[in-house]
């Protein structure tokens, strides 16, 4: 299977996601007005790599902003991870970046972590 | 009635960080928070207050984009500006809406008053697991996220234009 490498743009994220090291990571800006479009080849890939993932799969989530539009697509996102865990296929753990005293990126990630079921670490950066 | 003058006449004692009027096309409004983002480094405001700040603006912005009144271009010029205060900013947008998308936004913006801090964060949580999201990538989360972000009640009013359509103002507190 072949890395997904999509590059970055004022409105768009940096897309890299590695399946033979089940290294996945989405940072910058998320601010389409209409993320599905965007994220669309990602959840394609991503349906892709569960069929044959390896033992632990690392999401990093690495962004400065998203907006609401994208906050329903990061979700679809954790949700298509979430299945390998869900069905005993691998581990996953989800990286959650944010800017020291940004309280709403963190708030942000509690969120999810509420909503989705396997393990949020939390991790404070000077800038990223 | 409130409208834009008597709100810009109240902030003439503060800074002006942004004025615009006009259509709110994808790219008007990327250009409009690039400058927002560089007035606020030059007035030296905190990474985290220019974030929300950004975020606010953003919502809002794509929001009045998406749900506008788009029957002719006059009617599709928004009004939108930003004022410094002594504990934090103002946002006031203001552009035409149809009457249908009046009774929609109303309806929201006081289902989202009559929350607390508590119901808020739940109905916004319910709402991102339904999964829905419109064809122009309305996810139904706006509102409600400038509101837990902006921490403040959102002051709104809606002025009869014609049978067609009204002006909406929307004032929002950030700090």
């Amino acid at each position: 299977m072949e890395n997904l490498e999509i590059d970055g743009s004022s409105k768009t994220p940096i897309i890299n996601f590695d399946p033979n090291e089940g290294k996945f990571e989405i940072g910058g800006r998320s601010i389409p007005e209409n993320a599905v479009d965007f994220y669309r080849p990602i959840y394609n890939w991503l349906d892709e790599y569960v069929k044959s993932p390896v033992k632990a799969t690392e999401l990093n989530i690495k962004l400065e902003y998203f907006n609401t539009s994208s906050s329903k697509c990061l979700l679809d996102v954790f949700k298509k991870v979430e299945y390998l865990t869900k069905n005993s296929l691998g581990d996953v753990t989800v990286n959650w970046y944010y800017e020291e005293d940004d309280e709403d990126m963190l708030e942000a990630g509690e969120d999810y972590d509420i909503i989705i079921s396997i393990p949020f670490n939390f991790v404070s950066v000077e800038e990223l | 009635m409130i409208n834009l003058k008597e709100i810009a006449l109240k902030m003439s004692g503060n800074d002006i960080i942004l004025t615009y009027q006009g259509l709110l096309e994808a790219q008007t409004i990327s250009d409009l928070l690039d400058f927002t983002e560089h007035r606020m480094v030059e007035h030296k405001i905190s990474k985290p207050l220019r974030k929300k700040v950004f975020m606010i603006m953003l919502e809002s912005l794509q929001n009045s984009h998406k749900h506008g009144h788009t029957t002719s271009e006059y009617t599709r010029r928004a009004t939108v500006a930003l004022v410094k205060t002594d504990v934090g900013f103002e946002l006031i947008l203001g552009n035409f809406l149809s009457h249908e998308n009046r009774m929609t936004l109303e309806s929201k913006l006081k289902m989202i008053e009559g929350l607390s801090e508590a119901e808020l964060k739940s109905k916004y949580m319910e709402k991102l697991m339904d999964g829905e999201q419109s064809d122009v990538g309305g996810s139904g989360l706006g509102l409600m996220d400038i509101a837990r972000k902006s921490g403040n009640k959102m002051e709104y009013i809606f002025d009869d234009v014609d049978g067609q359509e009204c002006y909406f103002t929307l004032n929002i507190k950030i700090s």
